[in-house]
């Protein structure tokens, strides 16, 4: 079986800017993949070529058996590739649920499996995208992206600036939709240690490049490769709170 | 125009019932206007008709986040459309007014396929230049438009073939008072649709809307050959209630005046239209009596002072006022 997403040797950037360079790899139905590296290596670059939001300079994407390195974001996005970004982008002056509502694809996914999955956003479904907290806002920007029905989920850093306490939700959550099997789901994390836990599979950047494709329970075991990753002093690492 | 605020969330919360009933209340007060104020039927109805086009422009402007000099145009075409029939013999009111319709929404669909894929400045120059090249065609094509003169001897059979158009404006009164409560019901329903809110999504974050699966050219293109239909059925009433039919329906006066008595009313808030008209037409009258050749300075000095001191317009100091007057209350 051809795999879910593949990158071969993808090339990419903002404008004549590279940023992303010879990236390959590929992806299955089902699959976890962490990608790591320090700030500034390209993570959130390769999430949004994978999303359509960069210039492709070179290779190719093809994502369920299609070439999709010249689609337009938004056929990519109907065609089952559901992207979480950094920034969140609630809309301001929409309710919860319209919010949700704009995004609807037909499929699975619908307003009541979102509210199951995230009972807090049920009771704000009146609420204005701007009146509710940062978790909910970040609960609110991936229950939009499961509405599209997708079949590849793109996590940009899903855990930045929230509390202990919501980041464990998420994490459940994240668990939750891991163990469907429906989804691939690739994510950036700087938590390394919650990362190297919940994916199965890492791979790391630097400068724009994968340094390190591997199993994650081979990593975590590498004190090495670790330091020389994410820093000698372990940051990054030490910056995670352990999981379970 | 980049002072245009965001509307606050769900202004119109979905009616049911009663409450429904009770939006009607304001419709037969007006409709009852005039056995109290006999006479004023031909301004009331002046009044209605702006308003339908200032909700028409309200789609592009306080919804879809599309900001524009030039919706005369669209206007000034549906009108054109309208008394151009008459004269030729096609008199029917409502087979003239739709045929204003469409022939305003194919224009909106010719310039907006080609001017939305622009955005801010460009897109307000090239608003501004459509409907100047629109303007310049209709003062140089005087066999058909009249030119300067305006196109003459217009005039329409009774509306359903019952109602005549008649010397008081009673008519033409009631026609463009039903007209005007059909497309503000059918705005209502658009807004509130997932239509409406993805509008609002763009002109909100379109990179974002791109990025959950929306086809973003397409829905500005949809919005502005809506906002074109509307406006080009404000042009055909315009034409049918005045038979008349004047180059300045086209003229960037009109598309700047209707801009401001949207701005003045509150963009973005369905009915910033309905304040806003009366407000300027009022405020115009008033300045016009006072001093007929400076007035507009004082409707220049208005519209300073609304856009510095009120950003929502008369309908944003009201909800202010209303949210300060909660929390004094609670």
């Amino acid at each position: 079986m051809a795999s879910l997403l593949r990158l071969d040797r993808v090339t990419a950037g903002f404008g004549p800017t590279v940023i992303v360079e010879d990236v390959s790899f590929s992806i299955e139905q089902g699959d976890v993949l962490a990608v790591l590296g320090r700030n500034g290596v390209g993570k959130s670059s390769l999430m949004k070529t994978i999303a359509g939001h960069t210039r492709l300079h070179g290779g190719g994407i093809t994502f369920n058996d299609r070439d999709i390195g010249a689609l337009a974001s938004y056929h990519r996005a109907r065609g089952g590739i559901g992207y979480v970004p950094q920034t969140r982008d609630i809309f301001p002056s929409l309710t919860v649920e319209e919010n949700l509502m704009i995004a609807a694809q037909p499929g699975q996914w619908d307003l009541d499996g979102v509210y199951e999955l995230f009972p807090n956003l049920a009771q704000r479904r009146r609420n204005g995208g701007q009146e509710i907290s940062g978790g909910e806002q970040q609960m609110l920007s991936i229950g939009r992206a499961l509405m599209g029905n997708p079949r590849l989920l793109l996590l940009d850093e899903p855990m930045e600036g929230l509390a202990p306490v919501i980041v464990e939700k998420l994490f459940e959550v994240f668990e939750l939709l891991r163990d469907t099997g429906k989804f691939a789901i690739i994510f950036v994390e700087q938590y390394v240690n919650l990362a190297l836990n919940f994916a199965p599979r890492t791979i790391v950047l630097d400068r724009g490049r994968v340094i390190h494709d591997g199993r994650s329970a081979d990593l975590a075991a590498d004190p090495e490769k670790m330091a020389v990753y994410f820093g000698a002093s372990g940051q990054g690492a030490n910056a995670g709170r352990e999981h379970h | 125009m980049t002072t245009i605020p965001a509307p606050p969330v769900a202004v119109i919360a979905a009616p049911s019932g009663l409450a429904r009933l009770l939006q009607l209340v304001p419709w037969f007060v007006v409709a009852g206007l005039p056995l109290v104020l006999p006479g004023y039927e031909p301004l009331a109805m002046q009044v209605f008709v702006m308003i339908l086009f200032a909700l028409s422009l309200d789609l592009l402007v306080g919804y879809a986040g599309i900001v524009t000099l030039g919706h005369a145009g669209l206007f000034g075409m549906g009108a054109y459309t309208a008394g151009i029939l008459s004269v030729h013999g096609v008199t029917d009111p409502i087979v003239t007014a739709l045929a204003a319709m469409v022939v305003a929404a194919l224009t909106g669909l010719v310039f907006g396929a080609a001017m939305l894929r622009t955005k801010g400045l460009t897109l307000l120059m090239l608003t501004m230049a459509a409907a100047f090249l629109l303007y310049e065609i209709a003062n140089k094509a005087t066999g058909l438009t009249g030119g300067e003169d305006g196109l003459q001897g217009v005039s329409f059979t009774p509306v359903l073939g019952l109602f005549a158009f008649d010397f008081r404006g009673k008519t033409a009164f009631f026609y463009s008072l039903v007209a005007l409560f059909l497309v503000f019901t059918f705005v209502r329903i658009l807004i509130n649709s997932p239509f409406g809110w993805s509008l609002r999504g763009i002109r909100e974050n379109d990179a974002r809307m791109v990025a959950i699966g929306c086809p973003i050219l397409q829905r500005r293109v949809v919005a502005y050959v809506i906002s074109a239909a509307l406006a080009g059925l404000a042009g055909a009433l315009q034409a049918q209630t005045t038979q008349f039919v004047a180059l300045h329906s086209l003229s960037f006066e009109l598309s700047g005046n209707i801009l401001i008595m949207l701005i003045l009313g509150g963009s973005g808030r369905l009915y910033g239209a309905f304040v806003g008209v009366p407000a300027f037409m009022f405020a115009q009258d008033l300045l016009a009596k006072q001093d007929p050749a400076n007035w507009f300075l004082g409707q220049g000095i208005i519209l300073i002072a609304m856009v510095m001191l009120a950003p929502g317009g008369m309908l944003g100091i009201a909800e202010r006022a209303m949210a300060a007057i909660k929390r004094r209350l609670s």
